[in-house]
């Protein structure tokens, strides 16, 4: 039997590197922010690495039975929830969230394990919890299109991130710039953030809502939410690699579609969160149908 | 005698860069293996160089001397320094042109050289009439060079006449000599001359990751001949590596087995990487002392190639079908070693099959994998996926034998 356990000659990739070339391609939300909002993001952002990241330490070394540190993981998803906050959001909330975060990646099995992604699921569940803590802004871009007025900002000011939303998420250019970084080290599904856009795109355009302004709309909605934020960080997590190709865009198209119905029915600050976490349920459930049938098929 | 060897040290094979070992080319004692053949000597009997141990041939004695131990599929022998060779073994006598399939056959039968960790003999039968081109990989598992350089630098005659030998075994017109393109440039007059040969040709592939096999060598061959507009199915091919066509016509020529193999030391961690020429048999212990290689609690041996080679300690011995001894640091193991679905096993398979399925036990796909070791070498969780599936084969086999 061979017993390649010594073997020394492997890629020089490893899980932490990989993950950093996420944080990176945060790096530019993340000085945006503390740019734009300040004091309010450099302690939102810390407390939630902070939290998030001990979290993570205590439960590995209660599991391991020794000191263990945090992995690079907890870092990226702490910052990743602290991003999704909106500047006024009480400091409690990112210290829970972070922590509820490393929870549930702990509880589903670890990094990859779950394709509900962690500081979604946190962030859904402390707007529900705690919603005068989360202090939601009410000029938000999008309630302003959702009731049928233009808005004050405009699109130059969407793609800089001057207008109101979550601290990360205000600025397109910031995101973006991040995205194209994960594109260039090829760390990226396309499939999903590309079905995704699509759909959201088609959607808003062929069903405005202010009235003949279908174009408007349509990128009106893709710079104001969360969407390209979505894109390049929540819908490139590795659980969603795991998924066959048509799984991947039938995440894509789901989550776009979800997305349109609680734009035009729900609470605009939810829509794209809730959007992705319910499609993920859809998606597991398409996936595990496509390998029973491909690997049924193969023992035949 | 001395002999040349050294590290890959750049694009291009520098013969300049060189350390050279002086070795005496003897062993006091040799351990070989009986593949799980019968033996047919026993403790006590003297056997000479070429002598056949084994019923079907696969293990023939290195070295002249008594045998120690012949059991638990080893055969030990003490040497006596006295090289008597053996009287079975005679030259190959007839012209190539006019010797038969039996002839041929016969012959390697007799040498019983090694391919593919099966006796080559066994191969050519299962796939006589069936190939239909012959690929002689003179590749190697990047970064470390194998003997496969060396081969095509000192032995090309060897090589090419023993390629046409086993062509002829086989039935197959069409030859192909597979090297990779980071060594064109060192190679060419190999190529060259391999180009005016009637019936020969190279192919130059791309070798994006460590280890090549054959499949993965028949799709390149196909995708660059498109214009033939011939369909190639994986029987159409016969994989053999470049110094197993070498063995081959050494033992045409001489009529004696393999029993020295060239043995490369490389890696990191060696001290004085060479390569020598042994006794098969011969204890990589004495082969490093020898060679003046030193190793410490930290150091890691692998025989062949640094993927899917096999974990080695300081008492292994040296196999008919081992070229290299591969010596490392051994790292420390990050502790996750649990599957993240980052699916980068899947983009590495050159089969297209979900690695990470097989650490599931899953094994439906199986029967596909080609162990090329690709898996292992991309996968960021460290996690070491070809032992998994090699595992899962060996059990697979015990469960298909115990129907």
């Amino acid at each position: 039997m061979h017993n390649n356990s010594f073997l020394a000659i492997r890629s020089r990739n490893t899980l932490a590197s990989v993950r950093s070339d996420y944080i990176i391609a945060l790096v530019p939300a993340v000085i945006w922010s503390i740019w734009r909002f300040g004091l309010n993001a450099i302690v939102l952002i810390a407390l939630a690495c902070v939290s998030g990241t001990a979290t993570d330490a205590i439960l590995k070394s209660i599991k391991l039975k020794k000191i263990s540190l945090p992995s690079v993981y907890t870092l990226y998803t702490s910052l990743i929830f602290a991003l999704i906050l909106y500047s006024e959001t009480h400091y409690l909330i990112a210290i829970i969230g972070a922590t509820l975060t490393t929870l549930f990646i702990h509880l589903s099995g670890g990094e990859g394990r779950s394709l509900f992604f962690a500081p979604v699921v946190s962030r859904l569940f402390l707007i529900c919890a705690f919603p005068i803590q989360f202090s939601v802004p009410t000029d938000l871009p999008a309630s302003f299109f959702k009731a049928g007025i233009l808005p004050d900002a405009t699109t130059f000011d969407l793609i800089l991130g001057t207008a109101s939303g979550c601290i990360g998420t205000v600025s397109a250019m910031a995101v973006v710039v991040g995205g194209i970084y994960l594109l260039l080290v090829k760390h990226t599904n396309k499939l999903s953030p590309l079905a995704y856009i699509l759909t959201v795109f088609l959607l808003f355009f062929f069903f405005p809502i202010i009235e003949g302004r279908g174009m408007e709309s349509a990128s009106f909605e893709i710079l104001s939410s969360e969407i390209l934020f979505i894109c390049f960080f929540v819908l490139t997590d590795f659980s969603v690699f795991s998924l066959s190709a048509a799984a991947r865009i039938a995440y894509g198209v789901f989550s776009g579609l979800l997305t349109f119905i609680f734009f035009r029915c729900g609470e605009v600050e939810n829509a794209c969160f809730l959007a992705v976490t319910i499609s993920a349920a859809f998606t597991i459930a398409v996936n595990k149908l496509y390998f029973i049938i491909r690997y049924r098929k193969n023992e035949k | 005698m001395r002999i040349k060897g050294g590290l890959y040290t750049g694009e291009y094979w520098n013969a300049d860069v060189t350390n050279s070992a002086d070795i005496s080319p003897s062993a006091s004692s040799v351990t070989l293996s009986a593949y799980n053949d019968k033996i047919i000597v026993k403790e006590g009997d003297w056997v000479s160089i070429g002598d056949p141990l084994t019923k079907h041939m696969k293990a023939h004695a290195s070295v002249s001397g008594r045998v120690i131990s012949a059991k638990h599929n080893r055969i030990i022998i003490e040497n006596d320094n006295n090289y008597n060779r053996s009287i079975s073994v005679r030259p190959f006598n007839k012209r190539l042109s006019d010797a038969s399939f039996d002839d041929i056959s016969g012959h390697i039968a007799k040498l019983g050289i090694m391919s593919n960790g099966q006796l080559l003999y066994d191969d050519i039968l299962t796939q006589k009439g069936s190939a239909k081109i012959l690929l002689v990989s003179c590749s190697d598992t990047a970064p470390y060079i194998s003997y496969e350089h060396i081969n095509m630098s000192s032995n090309s005659t060897s090589l090419v006449y023993g390629a046409k030998i086993i062509a002829k075994s086989l039935g197959v017109t069409n030859v192909v000599f597979c090297i990779q393109k980071r060594y064109k440039n060192a190679y060419n007059e190999f190529i060259l001359n391999i180009e005016k040969q009637k019936n020969m040709s190279v192919l130059i592939h791309s070798s994006k990751y460590p280890a090549d096999k054959n499949v993965f060598l028949s799709k390149q061959f196909a995708a660059q001949n498109r214009k033939l507009k011939a369909k190639f199915k994986l029987d159409d091919f016969f994989y053999i590596k470049g110094s197993v066509c070498t063995e081959v016509f050494e033992g045409f020529k001489t009529g004696c087995p393999t029993v020295k193999k060239n043995i490369i030391i490389t890696g990191p961690a060696a001290t004085n990487p060479c390569y020598v020429n042994v006794p098969v048999g011969t204890s990589i212990k004495e082969i490093l002392e020898l060679t003046g290689n030193t190793i410490s609690e930290k150091t890691s041996l692998t025989l062949d190639n640094s993927i899917s080679g096999t974990a080695a300690t300081v008492d292994s011995a040296i196999g008919k079908e081992n070229s290299t001894i591969l010596m490392s640091e051994a790292q420390d193991i990050i502790s996750n070693t649990s599957c993240v679905s980052c699916i980068s096993c899947h983009k590495a398979c050159p089969i297209n099959l979900y690695p990470m399925v097989f650490l599931e036990g899953k094994a439906a796909d199986l029967h596909k994998c080609i162990e090329c070791g690709c898996c292992s070498y991309v996968c960021p969780s460290k996690i070491d996926i070809l032992s998994h599936i090699l595992n899962l084969k060996q059990e697979k086999e015990k469960n298909k034998n115990a129907q």
